[in-house]
């Protein structure tokens, strides 16, 4: 179903839309999951046969990584967005250490 | 997420005072919330015909710029009228964007000092995304050398690495980790970490470069480890993306300053053909 067009009498504007790449709704382990899901699914991000890229995205991935890295987002908040957040080779270990230089 | 928004707020701001025409600046995410959709519907509801689209990737990386523009495409093929769009593939080289890290790394000198080697630390990307044809390292080393040149560093002054590899593949290299971990017994003792691909802080910068890497270097035999900020809404990486913005859109903003607003004209022919509004 297509969408609403413009009015005819719209006094035409220019838009523009500034992307960056997103963050879960919330620290909690089911908004972080569905963040994961969404980012990881997408083919751009990662080119791998989808029958086997489905099988570890869903029963390895999304098993383990969400709960750890729910235990890290609120370190720093919801104000950091963080961009491939999951790609690092983040230990998400505790976090010892203050921002000295942040 | 809060400095995405200062971001565009700070953009419209600066947008609205520089042009006569209407314009409007909307944040959207390509995963999560608001949504691309939620941001073209707010821009289609601003009456926006003409839409650039803005990623703030200043590296093309197929992994990002393009899944960008898949989400686009995904929201306007439910759309019946299509509003004209531009497109921002790139700026890794752009004048402003550069001259914005050099200042920035200035003047984290003036406060901590010059470091033995500048490292600038880029997101990687697996091995065989670069094989078949992503231009996003040379991109990345385009924008490692301008900003160099801008530093007037030689080559033994910094260093370009490639952060976060994931997997038993083979990413973009020289990896960060390991970079780090070899320069102390090459002299190096102080090092300072900037990450030119990121325009703004987020978990990644924080966690893993301002914090983990500091360790790495440190055990090391490392002395000094400082880690430069993104560039975020300091004003002039604001104006260096508005400047981006305005240089795309100043065709539409030329033609609307000649026809005014919709040409009354164009409207009564339109209903007189049966158009409702």
């Amino acid at each position: 179903m297509m969408t609403t067009a413009f009015q005819h009498d719209t006094v035409p504007a220019i838009g523009v839309l500034v992307l960056n790449l997103g963050t879960p709704d919330t620290c909690s382990k089911k908004d972080v999951k569905r963040y994961l899901k969404e980012f990881l699914w997408d083919p751009r991000v990662v080119e791998v046969p989808r029958p086997l890229w489905w099988l570890v995205l869903n029963f390895v991935i999304l098993n383990t990584r969400p709960k750890r890295s729910a235990a890290a987002m609120p370190k720093f908040g919801q104000s950091k967005a963080p961009p491939y957040w999951l790609f690092p080779s983040c230990k998400l270990k505790p976090f010892k250490r203050s921002f000295r230089n942040v | 997420m809060v400095i995405s928004k200062l971001q565009v707020e700070a953009i419209q701001a600066q947008l609205s005072e520089r042009l006569e025409v209407p314009v409007k600046a909307v944040l959207a995410m390509c995963y999560g919330k608001p949504s691309i959709q939620s941001g073209l519907q707010q821009l289609k509801e601003a009456g926006a015909q003409q839409i650039l689209v803005l990623p703030l990737y200043p590296q093309y990386s197929a992994s990002t710029t393009a899944a960008a523009f898949d989400a686009i495409a995904a929201e306007l093929r439910q759309w019946r009228w299509l509003p004209e769009l531009s497109f921002v593939n790139h700026y890794h080289d752009d004048g402003g964007y550069i001259a914005a890290l050099a200042q920035s790394v200035r003047q984290f000198w003036s406060e901590k000092g010059r470091p033995d080697k500048l490292m600038m630390s880029f997101h990687g990307i697996p091995q065989d995304y670069f094989d078949k044809g992503d231009p996003y390292f040379c991109e990345c080393h385009k924008t490692g050398r301008l900003l160099a040149e801008a530093l007037e560093l030689t080559d033994e002054q910094w260093v370009l690495t490639f952060q976060s590899r994931l997997g038993p593949k083979k990413w973009l290299q020289p990896y960060t980790d390991l970079t780090l971990k070899s320069l102390p017994e090459q002299g190096v003792k102080h090092v300072q970490v900037i990450c030119p691909g990121f325009s703004a802080d987020c978990l990644e910068t924080l966690e893993e470069i301002a914090m983990e890497n500091r360790d790495t270097f440190i055990e090391a035999g490392g002395e000094t480890y400082d880690y430069i900020p993104c560039l975020n809404a300091q004003p002039d990486h604001i104006k260096a993306l508005t400047d981006i913005v305005l240089e795309r859109v100043q065709p539409w903003v030329n033609r609307l300053e000649r026809s005014g607003t919709l040409p009354e004209k164009t409207q009564v022919e339109a209903k007189a053909k049966g158009a409702e509004s």
